[in-house]
């Protein structure tokens, strides 16, 4: 039973398709702003209540997800010199999963990027992170509501649904490759960063480290020195028995800080470790290391070349299934386009950490385009001042008064 | 071969026949006389079978009876798991499904409201609020208003239009004073003398066409109803379960009544069952002699099964929001065909869902309910205006099938004016 959610989203969808840019930038600035505000707030109040991950990153990602995205997806866009008007047209409802690794980021990103694109938002939350979640949309969807967005535009539900386009933020299993032209000690922090914000939380953090042969012991040592700390083989086997008892990964452990993890583990580190690196043989399927680990965990393999470095990283999304993202840190840039070329993801981060990507949805997924064509030989008129959206200028819907109230301003 | 289970049918034209010989031979003639010869069959959602198979959208509702739509599955399955505990009930003892749908009642009623007694019918509903008005105030005399439809028992059909008081000598014009609808002069004068028991109204009178009422009108009445010691009866019969936005149209206007009457889509349209909500001023006789009014099918416990799923259906926000939208796309739409045709579709009546279009001519109505029939939509005029169609969307409606409706209301109304002013009157 859907309690009708679905069927008033679609009205507030409809409603919303027509509007204009002006107040779709206005209503996208409001959510914007309210979502800025609550940033940290939000974000400890994401800790306190998942026990996961670390409030300052959080708020920092908060902040950044909730930046006013002032991209046009409103108006149509005009090619004079192919004859075509393009028409941006909302998916209608955006269903998104959102889960309790990253939750109010998520949120403020998949319920920005609908209302930019006029698009309706039904946000399904994790459970184990259902009040900061709730808390995160009701207040993007009473923004957005005071600024003129049609009523129950976001909406939140426990219930299972499905709709027009449905979000998911699993994580991917993210490759990262430093091939021998690197810049060994800049590669090495840049991951040590990123694997440490918010203990790994993030779907774009990386899960596998590959070092080019000629490199490898001089990138650990790097990575020593930014908070890295490399595990033997014991301790390997130590960490995997921890974090892996049945095969699966510990619950507990998610999105934990390194030391804590170590000490689980049964692991003597220094306190101010912020990764472990388990040095891996292979990269195969049935090496749970080898896979996404939402905590500080990395695992790290050599490979002789740059080539057999990228046929690790493709092993690295084939085990793992869809990815968002790889990270590829060279200086060659033959390399860096063959490690595009190679991996079967949305995203290449050159020289720079996996949690800088867009993990979220691009807009562009939200939006059809409906092309105005004319014929080659007949001429196109201007459509410089013309648009089909209008915005109304009260609450949507209008509260039903009586016809013959003097109120009434129809 | 049409096969009911228990019964069965050759034909359509066997139907009309015996509905002739064994049932209403005035009213079976009536509608084929109407150009309407619907027999309903299958009925899902906002739509009906005639038995030839052809699909209706139902935007009479009965009134509000199928508010959330024909066999809501919702209400559906409460009244299957129910029928699996309960039967009709026992009247004469404390119920837990009747003290569950008085309670539901209670909490979405307005401040004034404390207690609940439950009929079987709509009738039987206002003869229990006119009943308790009078016991309160130890007064009879009873004032509705010109053209007032409020049912057809004993005391309800007193309070209502000639045609149906008299034709059984009902008519009690002692006792039962009308005046006419937005006049609040008649209305001090007739409560002046002190000693009326009830002012009864429909908060949109619905049979009579939906006239709004003008503003401030009910307001002034309730206030002349404290000044003179009479009670406010709202009759919601039509006008509540969220039809104008709110659960009860009385509260728009900020009156606490003393009395509500709700019926018809009480109970979605599956089990008959009404109730009178009540201040404690008017439900002092259940302090007294709670055997007062007695009804065996009255609250029956599966009637109030589907009334407290019902009500939980509709106090929904999400419903709420939805009966926003749907006025809102009507009043639109509606305005737009007006816009075409404004010496014909000459006034719009609408308060949320409950809405009336009144056309120019004696019997307009009836010519845009024959149009829109044949345009596969059923709605109905007001029997004590048939200038003014009764147009009634549910409360559960998605925004294509109100599209659909306009644009067939749009042809309709057109037709019916070229067949109008023709003087193809029937």
């Amino acid at each position: 039973m859907s309690g009708y959610l679905l069927e008033r989203v679609r009205w507030a969808a409809a409603a919303y398709a027509d509007y204009d840019r002006p107040t779709v930038a206005a209503i996208v600035a409001a959510a914007s702003a309210a979502a800025c505000t609550a940033s940290e707030r939000l974000a400890a109040a994401a800790v306190a209540e998942t026990r996961m991950g670390v409030a300052a990153d959080k708020a920092e990602r908060n902040r950044a997800c909730a930046l006013a995205k002032q991209d046009d997806f409103v108006s149509p866009r005009i090619d004079a010199s192919r004859k075509v008007v393009a028409l941006p047209r909302p998916a209608g409802v955006v269903v998104a999963h959102v889960p309790a690794t990253d939750p109010v980021a998520a949120v403020y990103s998949t319920v920005l990027s609908a209302l930019m694109t006029r698009n309706a938002a039904v946000v399904v939350p994790d459970p184990r992170a259902a009040s900061c979640i709730t808390e995160a949309a009701e207040l993007l969807a009473g923004a957005a509501v005071n600024a003129g967005a049609p009523d129950g535009i976001v909406q939140v539900t426990e219930e299972p649904l499905t709709a027009d386009v449905e979000v998911t933020h699993s994580p991917g299993n993210v490759p990262v490759l430093v091939d021998a032209t690197a810049d060994i000690s800049a590669a090495a922090r840049r991951i040590a960063d990123s694997k440490a914000f918010d203990n790994s939380l993030l779907p774009t953090s990386e899960s596998v480290l590959i070092a080019e042969g000629a490199i490898a012991d001089a990138l650990r040592t790097a990575i020593g020195d930014c908070g890295g700390r490399l595990l033997d083989e014991d301790e390997v086997r130590r960490l995997r028995g921890y974090l892996f008892p049945d095969g699966h990964l510990k619950a507990e452990a998610v999105g934990r800080d390194a030391a804590w993890i170590a000490d689980q583990a049964g692991l003597r580190v220094a306190p101010k470790t912020r990764v472990l690196v388990a040095p891996l043989d292979l990269v195969i399927s049935e090496e749970p290391l080898a896979h996404a680990t939402p905590a500080p965990v990395l695992g790290m393999v050599t490979a002789a070349d740059a080539d057999r470095g990228i046929r690790a990283a493709r092993a690295v999304v084939r085990i793992g299934g869809p990815a968002h993202a790889a990270v590829v840190h060279s200086e060659n840039p033959g390399v860096v386009a063959d490690f595009a070329a190679h991996l079967p993801v949305r995203q290449v981060a050159v020289n720079a950490g996996g949690n800088s990507l867009d993990a979220e949805l691009s807009p562009h997924q939200l939006l059809t385009w409906t092309r105005i064509a004319y014929a080659a030989d007949a001429p196109m008129p201007s459509f410089a001042d013309v648009s089909p959206w209008r915005s109304p200028t009260g609450p949507v819907p209008a509260y039903p008064r009586a016809s013959n109230d003097p109120e009434t301003s129809r | 071969m049409y096969d009911y289970g228990t019964f069965s049918f050759e034909s359509k034209s066997e139907v009309l026949a015996r509905a002739k010989t064994f049932w209403n031979p005035d009213k079976t003639r009536f509608w084929i006389d109407s150009g309407v010869d619907l027999v309903i069959d299958r009925r899902e959602g906002y739509f009906l079978w005639d038995m030839s198979s052809r699909r209706l959208i139902d935007m009479h509702l009965n009134g509000g009876t199928y508010n959330l739509g024909h066999r809501n599955p919702e209400v559906m399955e409460a009244i299957s798991q129910g029928m699996a505990h309960f039967d009709i009930g026992n009247h004469h003892f404390p119920s837990v499904a009747r003290t569950a749908l008085a309670q539901r009642l209670v909490e979405t009623a307005p401040p004034s409201i404390s207690k609940v007694a439950f009929g079987s019918g709509g009738g039987e509903a206002i003869d229990i609020a006119l009943k308790s008005a009078r016991h309160a105030t130890g007064r009879r005399k009873i004032i509705s208003i010109i053209k007032a439809y409020h049912g057809h028992t004993g005391l309800a059909v007193a309070t209502g239009d000639d045609r149906f008081a008299k034709l059984f000598l009902a008519d009690r014009p002692d006792e039962f004073i009308q005046v006419p609808f937005g006049d609040i002069d008649a209305m001090e004068h007739a409560l002046a003398r002190g000693d009326v028991a009830a002012v009864i109204m429909e908060t949109i009178p619905a049979t009579y066409g939906f006239p709004l009422p003008p503003p401030g009108y009910l307001e002034a009445t309730k206030q002349l109803t404290e000044r003179y010691g009479a009670l406010y009866i709202a009759d919601e019969v039509q006008t509540g379960l969220m039809r104008t936005g709110e659960m009860w149209a009385i509260t728009k206007h900020g009156i606490d009544p003393d009395i509500i009457v709700t019926g018809k889509g009480l109970s979605g349209g599956m089990y008959p069952i009404t109730a009178v909500l009540l201040s404690d001023r008017a439900a002092r006789w259940l302090d007294e002699d709670g055997f007062g009014h007695i009804s065996t099918f009255g609250g029956a416990e599966l009637g109030c099964v589907a009334g407290v799923k019902t009500l939980e259906i509709t106090t929904r926000p999400e419903v709420r929001s939805m009966v926003h939208y749907i006025a809102d796309l009507f009043a639109d739409g509606l305005r737009r065909v007006q816009a075409d045709h404004p010496d014909w579709l000459v006034g719009i009546r609408q308060n949320g869902v409950v809405i009336g279009l009144e056309f120019d001519h004696p019997e307009g109505a009836k010519f845009v309910m024959r149009e829109l029939y044949e345009n596969g939509v059923w709605a109905i005029f007001s029997t004590l205006d048939p200038r003014v169609l009764q147009f009634k969307p549910g409360i559960l409606l998605g925004r294509d099938l109100c599209e659909d409706v306009l644009d067939r209301l749009e042809v309709a109304v057109g037709r019916a004016e070229a067949a109008a002013r023709a003087g193809a009157s029937r």
